[in-house]
This record gives C-alpha cells, sequence and structure tokens, in this order.
C-alpha cells in the first residue's frame, strides 16, 4: 500500500477536525491499513485524549497516536501506510508545509455562512493562491443539524456557498453527504470510540461509513494524480535531448 | 461588502469572500513554525550528539537511503527505530 497522508485541518475551531481524524484513522485500521496518528495540536492533545481513552476501554483495532510538530509529522512519513494529522484551529505556516507534501487535504466546515463557511473559503483561497491544487483538497461538511429537514436545507446552503466561492477558481471539491452532529456521536466519541463505531439503533456508523469511504475514494483519486505527474515528471527529466534542442546543446 | 446580484446565496446571508481577500492573511498568522531545514532544529528535542563506529558500506548506506527518502540521517534512523518496535511489538504478541 501506498504511503499517503491526510491532514484534517481548517483554522475555524469547533468544526469536527479531531473527531473526523480520529475516526478515519480508526476506519482505515479496520481495514488493515498501517496507520499512524499525528496530533499536532500540542496545547490541547485532544486526539491523545482520545486514544488514551479507547486504550482504557480496550477498543479494537489499536489506533497509534503520537503528539507531534508539523515538522515531525512531515517527518512521519513512510513509516506506515496512512498517515492521519489532527491539526490545531489556527492556520499558519504549518498549514501550508502540511498541504505542500499531503497527498490529500481536508478541510471540515460546519454549516454558519458567516462563522464558518467564510473561514474555510478564505483558507481554501490562501491554499490556491500558495499553489495548491483544488484536487488535493476536500471540504467535508461536518456537525450539520441532527434533524434531516434542517441538515437538508443546510446542505443545500453550504453547497451553493462554496460553489460559488470556487468560481473563476475551478471550483473547490466539496466531498458527498454531511456528518451529523448527533448526541450519540459525541457521547461515543469521548469514548474512544471512531464515528464508523458508534451505532446506537439509527444507521449512525453507517453514515459514518460512507463518509470515510467518500473521504478515501478521495485520497485514492489524488494519490493516482499524483502519482502520473511524478511518472510524467521523471520521463521529462530523463529525456536530455528535449533540454539539448530548447537550449542548443550548451547545457545551463 | 457588495452583494452579487446573481447569487443564488439567499439574500440575508453575505456572498462568500473573493480570492484576492485575505490571501496574503490567511496561512500567516500565529508567527511562523519549524522549518523544514532544520534551523532550528532544537525545537523538536534533537540536541544530542550521536556518534558511533560503524562501516564505511554502512555509512555510505544510511548517507545514500537518507538522500533518497529526502530526509535527514537523524530522521532515517527514528524511522529505522519505529520500524525495529513494530517489528518486536509483532514479535510479542
Amino acid at each position: 500500500m501506498a504511503n499517503v497522508m491526510v491532514p484534517f485541518t481548517n483554522g475555524k475551531g469547533g468544526v469536527g477536525k479531531t473527531a473526523l481524524a480520529c475516526s478515519y484513522a480508526a476506519a482505515r485500521a479496520h481495514e488493515g491499513a498501517d496507520v499512524i496518528l499525528a496530533d499536532t495540536n500540542e496545547g490541547q492533545q485532544t486526539a491523545m485524549a482520545w486514544s488514551a481513552v479507547r486504550a482504557h476501554n480496550d477498543i479494537l483495532p489499536k489506533v497509534r497516536v503520537q503528539p507531534a510538530n508539523t515538522r515531525e509529522a512531515l517527518e512521519m512519513v513512510g513509516r506506515c501506510d496512512v498517515l492521519v494529522v489532527d491539526t490545531p484551529g489556527w492556520n499558519d505556516k504549518g498549514t501550508l508545509l502540511l498541504a505542500r507534501k499531503s497527498t490529500f487535504m481536508v478541510i471540515p466546515t460546519g454549516p454558519s455562512p458567516t462563522f464558518d463557511l467564510a473561514p474555510t473559503v478564505k483558507l481554501l483561497h490562501g491554499l490556491r493562491a500558495e499553489g495548491i491544487e483544488t484536487w488535493r483538497m476536500g471540504v467535508v461538511l461536518s456537525r450539520f443539524s441532527n434533524d434531516d429537514k434542517i441538515r437538508d436545507s443546510e446542505e443545500e446552503l453550504a453547497r451553493t456557498y462554496l460553489r460559488e466561492a470556487g468560481q473563476g477558481q475551478g471550483g473547490y471539491t466539496v466531498l458527498e453527504g454531511s456528518v451529523r452532529n448527533a448526541p450519540a456521536y459525541g457521547a461515543g466519541l469521548a469514548e474512544g470510540y471512531g464515528l464508523t463505531e458508534i451505532d446506537r439503533g439509527r444507521g449512525l456508523a453507517d453514515e459514518a461509513r460512507g463518509m470515510m469511504n467518500t473521504i478515501s475514494k478521495g485520497v485514492s483519486a489524488a494519490l493516482q494524480k499524483l502519482m502520473r505527474l511524478e511518472k510524467e515528471l521523471g520521463a521529462f527529466r530523463s529525456n536530455p535531448g528535449k533540454g539539448k534542442e530548447r537550449d542548443g546543446g550548451r547545457g545551463r | 461588502m457588495s452583494v452579487k446580484k446573481d447569487s443564488a446565496l439567499p439574500s440575508r446571508f453575505l456572498p462568500p469572500p473573493p480570492p484576492e481577500d485575505n490571501v496574503k492573511r490567511a496561512l500567516n498568522h500565529y508567527g511562523d513554525v519549524r522549518r523544514e531545514d532544520g534551523k532550528i532544529s532544537r525545537k523538536t528535542g534533537r540536541d544530542v550528539q550521536f556518534a558511533t563506529i560503524v562501516t564505511p558500506e554502512f555509512k555510505k548506506w544510511m548517507k545514500e537511503e537518507a538522500k533518497r527518502r529526502g530526509k535527514k540521517q537523524c530522521v532515517l534512523l527514528e524511522d529505522m527505530r519505529a520500524a525495529y518496535l513494530k517489528v518486536q511489538a509483532e514479535k510479542v504478541r
């Protein structure tokens, strides 16, 4: 299996970065992947706390969670199949470093246009301006209403908002579905479960599994594209004839 | 901020921020962070010399492998340690 790095990031706090990062790590571990979850939120270390309570409750599979700063997290690439990175609730140059090295960056956002979507769009614009390709970023609609009807309208509004924001930018990727703000999710996460492991009779686990699969598909598609680009770059580099033609054979 | 007339968003919401807004600031909050070139590597806790006698082949391998992976040799050593611990843990299981 290829080594992939999937950071969960958004400068806006409380959008479900840690919940999704922990759940994605657990979901991939269930599939048998060798996963490390790097917790770069040095101040709060919430993923570490989740891991501790997961171990305390003997929940399997075990998920390796390691505290790290951004640089240490980047160095972990190659030590496992899937490196999931949980980031703190702010953006800085570390966010950009992670974006540059990541396979696919997951950007969770809440439903509020003013408090969640606007900061998310600013981050997307910022990353885009720094040269991060839009196909390497996926917005996940997270912590949407637990009421189906309200959730539908929130989702429609959020998708319209993000579609308008992406006009002239090549369009931003918004992953299918949304994660509801269900009380059972909160209770389960506090006990060390991932979202896909929480099923209290409402099909919540299936819903979460759908979202994790969508994220995995985004990661796979980005990985394939990256590998194809790398191959093309390798072919370009190994063909010195073209370069000589361009500069008349004089070299640089 | 002006509201676009062709916006499909309900008029009670402002339109999304334009790309030129905040581009410089979005990723620059909260100061600098650790750089990849190791200029402030002491912040990682790696501040102890580690010297030992090895064969020339081993030294050459370490150097080339680190270069191939685009990593520093200390990071490669940490990777090797992680792999070793993983194997040991599997043996115990």
